[in-house]
């Protein structure tokens, strides 16, 4: 049998996609331009699907950095933190970013799905229950994998579902850990943290949210969901990322738990795999710097979200049950989905394709990502193209007749 | 016996419609490659075998799981420890 046999489903999904003539995972740009613009057969392209929520990533301040550390203490740590030691700029990183939370521990991993499998794999030891959200991330799963931990799913946001998954669980002696998500990466709708936090605490579990897509975006001061709603100290532990609104690379996590520290010699994606460059630390450090002195930032991301997701509702598109930065369009078919992508992109705009398996309920789906660095005309002109080409494929019509 | 074979028919008809053209979902059907079905699919298909007979079969446990039967097996199995 060939080393590929059992994923022959998903490779001829993908080889479908390539007989209609686009390849949505393998886009290779010309040239990057900006936040919001990249090259691609001499063509300028709006980037409206790369989660660079506040735009950072040609930031002046953190490309400043990024250089300066670059120059200073040279391209790459070339080991782990336990085998070569932990640079300047990654101690300071951990100790502002333990202060912006007001929590005791931070930890940094060499990339956000390594956060979640490291941090996961870790605390869910073989006697313990990891109850996870139906719609969680790839890393989520692929932690449950790593752990020898028992696996329940429950459906998603469902405090409900949970609580009855965990009443099954009555006799069961060892720790129940729930894991949610800030705002789930399909579909852009929060996680329901008020009612999960009910269900925790009325049966003794414990409670870690990953804000990959949340950090810096959600919460008065950007420090996600769980600022949002107020239960900041109510999450054992915090995972996030540096890879979305910190424009830069790497993982991180945060708690309150008293020995926590302990992650730091028993957690192997973080042990065993090479520190992230100090360059990379300094231009996320500026990142995290510019997420608690610009709240115009965040400002600015909600009014674009808020301006396209206005927009495409009013031209008759299916999102979405929120109106946060991450934008679901969900189209009648998988060709369907497949020819959108592809006029949008031909019309010069980026966004990410997506479907089943990796979409709830086997739904496709266009996911927008919008950025503060978006201008009101970027986004005016991906509303009139989508518009436009859902319109002349039939996409709009069928969605319509189907209400 | 009785249990394994309600929660077997109960699988089968949850699954029948991922069949391919010409076959039926039987005990020894293997889910995975005997039907034109995706691993989410089939984890929402278990959630609600849960619900019917108040179990949880854990993921970890699933990934061991090949056929109909086995999966009948260990649904009926966790059913009667409860």
């Amino acid at each position: 049998m060939s080393l590929f046999q059992r994923v022959a489903p998903l490779k001829a999904t993908y080889d479908f996609m390539r007989s209609m003539g686009a390849d949505p995972l393998r886009v290779e740009w010309d040239d990057v331009l900006s936040p919001t613009q990249a090259v691609k057969n001499g063509r300028v392209v709006t980037l409206a699907g790369t989660h660079n929520y506040l735009g950072l990533t040609f930031d002046p301040q953190v490309v400043g950095a990024a250089i300066d550390s670059l120059q200073k203490h040279g391209a790459g740590t070339t080991g782990s933190r336990i085998a070569n030691g932990t640079y300047p700029e990654h101690a300071a990183f951990e100790r502002e970013l333990a202060d912006f939370f007001g929590m005791p521990h931070a930890m940094v991993f060499s990339t956000g799905f390594l956060a979640n499998l490291g941090v996961l794999a870790t605390v869910a030891g073989p006697d313990d229950v990891l109850l996870i959200d139906a719609d969680s991330h790839a890393s989520i799963y692929d932690a449950c994998g790593l752990s020898k931990a028992q696996i329940v799913r429950f459906r998603h946001n469902s405090a409900e579902d949970l609580d009855k998954r965990l009443e099954r669980l009555k006799g069961h002696t060892g720790n129940k850990i729930i894991v949610i998500e800030g705002i789930y990466s399909m579909l852009g709708d929060r996680g329901a943290m008020r009612e999960i936090v009910a269900v925790k605490e009325k049966h003794g579990a414990y409670l870690i949210v990953d804000q990959a897509h949340c950090f810096g975006v959600l919460g008065e001061n950007g420090l996600g969901l769980v600022e949002e709603v107020g239960m900041l100290d109510k999450a054992d532990i915090i995972i996030g990322t540096f890879s979305k609104s910190l424009g830069c690379v790497g993982g991180f996590a945060v708690s309150n738990l008293p020995d926590f520290d302990a992650m730091r010699i028993v957690c192997r994606p973080y042990m065993f795999t090479a520190s992230l460059p100090p360059s990379v630390m300094a231009g996320a450090r500026a990142a995290l710097n510019a997420i608690r002195t610009r709240p115009d930032l965040r400002a600015k991301l909600w009014r674009n979200a808020v301006f396209l997701y206005d927009n495409l509702a009013q031209a008759g598109f299916k999102l979405g049950p929120e109106k946060t930065p991450i934008i679901a369009v969900e189209l009648p078919s998988r060709e369907l989905a497949i020819d959108t992508w592809r006029g949008l992109f031909d019309a010069g705009f980026y966004v990410n394709l997506a479907l089943a398996p990796a979409t709830p309920g086997g739904i496709s789906l266009l996911r927008i990502s919008v950025s503060a660095a978006h201008q009101p005309e970027q986004l005016q002109g991906l509303a009139e193209a989508l518009t436009r080409v859902a319109t002349s494929n039939g996409a709009l019509a069928t969605r319509l007749a189907a209400e | 016996m009785t249990m394994v074979n309600d929660v077997e028919a109960s699988i089968i008809e949850a699954l029948s419609p991922f069949r391919r053209p010409d076959s039926l979902v039987t005990g020894d059907t293997v889910i995975m490659t005997d039907l034109d079905i995706d691993s989410v699919v089939v984890m929402d298909i278990v959630m609600e075998l849960e619900d019917k007979f108040e179990v949880s079969v854990p993921m970890d446990q699933m990934a061991r799981i090949k056929t109909v039967r086995e999966l009948a097996q260990t649904i009926a199995s966790i059913r009667s420890e409860t």
